[in-house]
């Protein structure tokens, strides 16, 4: 029974789907033929019962996808691509402009991400009018996109063809069916801070410590909708995890860990994020705010107008920690290797060791929260190399010479350490 | 005695936190070791990375039923690089999991390896383990690995995703990468994004 059930459900649901898909559709004046498969069907829109004849000319590429498909938006996460499209001639009109409406998150096996849509979308196309007067609207597109779910991908091309006849007189009507969904759609489409009444953004690099750097986006002037998310455009030089968001009194606050492509080689001064916000509340309206800015990934580098405090440290305070580090691990051999005291200072000896191992453990996690990884295992060889020079030193009482260069060599190390941590702080 | 036993116990200390960043670097990013691994091909002999020490290695995650990784298959991109570099050691890894329908047992992956011309061996990454060591995502998902077992490439095999372009129009990043990799110039682009399936794990 459990097993028939199993079986007459997705039979029931395919042949539903497949039902909708095979349905006569009838070309309409405001919409392309649908091309149709077994997990999508696409077509050209407009809004309008006839071409407006002059000024900006909405359009839309819509997607309507089987239960658990999707396509995505123009950073796809970790597999797949966007749609691609390429227009033929379109007398009258500029090139057309795809924009990406807020996009979802998808949680693929193997803790993977994908960035789309699923069930429907409709990507807006923005043109204008570049003739007078007396042109048809005729549009061809040649249509690249890949459909997936959690199991599969398939690609598709087609090429939709859309004409429209020009309004006789005075602005475009309204199509009734097709305008509300491009409107809708439209409105999905992220917006800059500008757009927006009270509303400020800011970007900045932080520093995590051992975990790494991330990006900090502040939106300012708005509230929290249900799960606000942030998506970042494809970067040059970093991947990027799984972000992270909150609320603060003035907004929200979201930040992506950020793992740099090519390890081991600095970081430019400065680099470019092109990132979007989507869940968020305005006046008690939805919506998504888009920006791309620049952030300082080097401290030291001049703070743009619009950018947050970033967390990384001056480099004096690096400095004085590596300091006050090298100098506790002196006083700390010194105290333990020097000429053994009366049995009664004993316990004193044992406290003052324990303090300074404490002291020493503690500037060590501060360092590993300023300096890379791998400025931290030189520091510690270095450490390790002072250690060795000292007790060395101890053991070579009867050989001045010996006792000598060791000392240097303690010296060595001591700057050593301070030159490590002032050239492999984190960004 | 009781100082010797301290500063062993430092001694210790430092090297064990040293030793335990260091692991921290291995990510699949350019500039990092190339993870080790031995894995069983599907024609049952095992490769280890580490006996191909001193060759420059391609690895290229593979499914042939994901369409992305088939069309280059059939398109012949990868074995066309194969024998254009026959210095070059290319591995072909597939990571997808044995309970995913897109597993071929090694019978039919064989097979299909004969009948498009694969004449590189193909490894079965069955845990996943040696695909989330190199963080590969998509099929194909591409890396090249110089002499001294450092990655210098890490990204899609070209720029045309859609397969729109003809193939003198495409540029192909591992084609580039290997020119200059065995010209001993720096491979550049280091990095791109790969695009494709999601791997099956």
């Amino acid at each position: 029974m459990r097993r028939g059930l199993q079986t007459i459900v997705p039979l029931t649901l395919g042949t539903l789907w497949a039902a909708t898909l095979l349905a006569p559709h009838p070309v309409h004046g405001a919409a392309s033929d649908r091309a149709v498969n077994e997990q999508s069907q696409v077509r050209l829109i407009t809004p309008y019962r006839t071409a407006p004849p002059d000024g900006e000319v909405r359009l839309g590429l819509h997607f309507k996808l089987a239960p658990g498909w999707h396509v995505y938006w123009k950073n796809s996460g970790d597999a797949g691509f966007p749609p691609v499209v390429v227009f033929g001639e379109t007398p009258g009109l500029s090139a057309p402009e795809l924009l990406w409406p807020a996009p979802e998150r998808f949680e693929l096996p193997g803790d993977l991400v994908a960035f789309g849509y699923a069930d429907e979308v409709v990507y807006p196309l923005r043109t204008r009018r570049t003739a007078g007067p007396g042109t048809a609207l005729s549009l061809s597109a040649d249509v690249d996109y890949l459909v997936c779910d959690d199991e599969e991908c398939l690609p598709y091309r087609y090429t939709l063809k859309l004409d429209q006849p020009l309004a006789a007189t005075g602005p475009a009507e309204p199509d009734p069916a097709t305008e509300p969904l491009v409107t809708t759609w439209w409105n999905r489409v992220p917006v800059s801070a500008e757009a927006l009444a009270g509303v400020t953004t800011s970007a900045a690099l932080v520093d995590r410590g051992t975990a790494g750097p991330a990006l900090e986006v502040r939106v300012d002037g708005v509230q929290s909708g249900t799960s606000p998310g942030l998506f970042l455009e494809s970067h040059e030089a970093f991947d990027t995890g799984r972000p992270e968001a909150g609320p603060t009194e003035e907004g929200v606050v979201l930040r992506v860990p950020l793992r740099p492509k090519v390890a081991g080689q600095p970081l430019p001064k400065e680099s470019s994020f092109a990132w979007t916000v989507t869940g968020l509340l305005h006046e008690g309206r939805p919506v998504s705010v888009e920006a791309r800015q620049t952030v300082p990934l080097r401290a030291g580098t001049p703070q743009e107008p619009t950018g947050g405090a970033a967390s990384s440290p001056a480099r004096p305070v690096l400095t004085a920690l590596g300091a006050a580090g090298a100098l506790l691990l002196a006083l700390w051999l010194w105290g333990l290797l020097a000429p053994r005291t009366a049995p009664e200072t004993r316990p004193g000896r044992e406290a003052w060791g324990f303090v300074s191992a404490a002291a020493v453990l503690g500037l060590l996690y501060v360092l590993s929260r300023q300096v890379t990884f791998e400025g931290l295992a030189w520091i510690e060889l270095s450490l390790l190399a002072m250690a060795l020079c000292a007790w060395l030193r101890r053991r070579a009482a009867s050989r001045p010479a010996l006792r000598h260069a060791l000392g240097l060599g303690l010296l060595v190390c001591t700057l050593a350490v301070l030159w490590l941590a002032g050239h492999n702080r984190l960004p | 005695m009781r100082s010797n036993r301290t500063t062993s116990a430092t001694l210790l200390l430092l090297t064990g936190l040293t030793l335990a960043a260091l692991p921290a670097f291995a990510t699949g990013a350019v500039g990092d070791k190339a993870p080790d691994f031995s894995l069983k091909g599907v024609d049952g002999k095992t490769v280890s990375l580490a006996d191909l020490k001193g060759r420059v290695v391609v690895l290229e995650w593979i499914n042939p039923n994901c369409p992305f990784s088939d069309r280059h298959v059939r398109e012949k991109t990868m074995t066309t690089l194969n024998k254009k570099y026959g210095q070059v050691v290319w591995l072909g890894i597939n990571s997808t999991n044995p309970g995913h329908r897109d597993f071929l047992k090694p019978a039919d992956h064989l097979a299909y390896n004969q009948k498009n011309g694969i004449t590189y061996s193909v490894l079965y990454d069955e845990t996943g383990q040696v695909g989330k060591a190199y963080d590969a995502k998509t099929t194909p998902h591409l890396y090249i690995i110089d002499e001294q077992g450092k990655i210098v490439y890490n990204g899609a095999i070209d720029d045309d995703p859609s397969g729109r372009k003809g193939m003198p129009e495409r540029v192909n990043y591992v084609d580039g990468g290997l020119a200059e990799e065995l010209a001993s110039k720096p491979v550049d682009p280091a990095s791109t994004k790969p695009y494709g399936c999601s791997i099956k794990y």
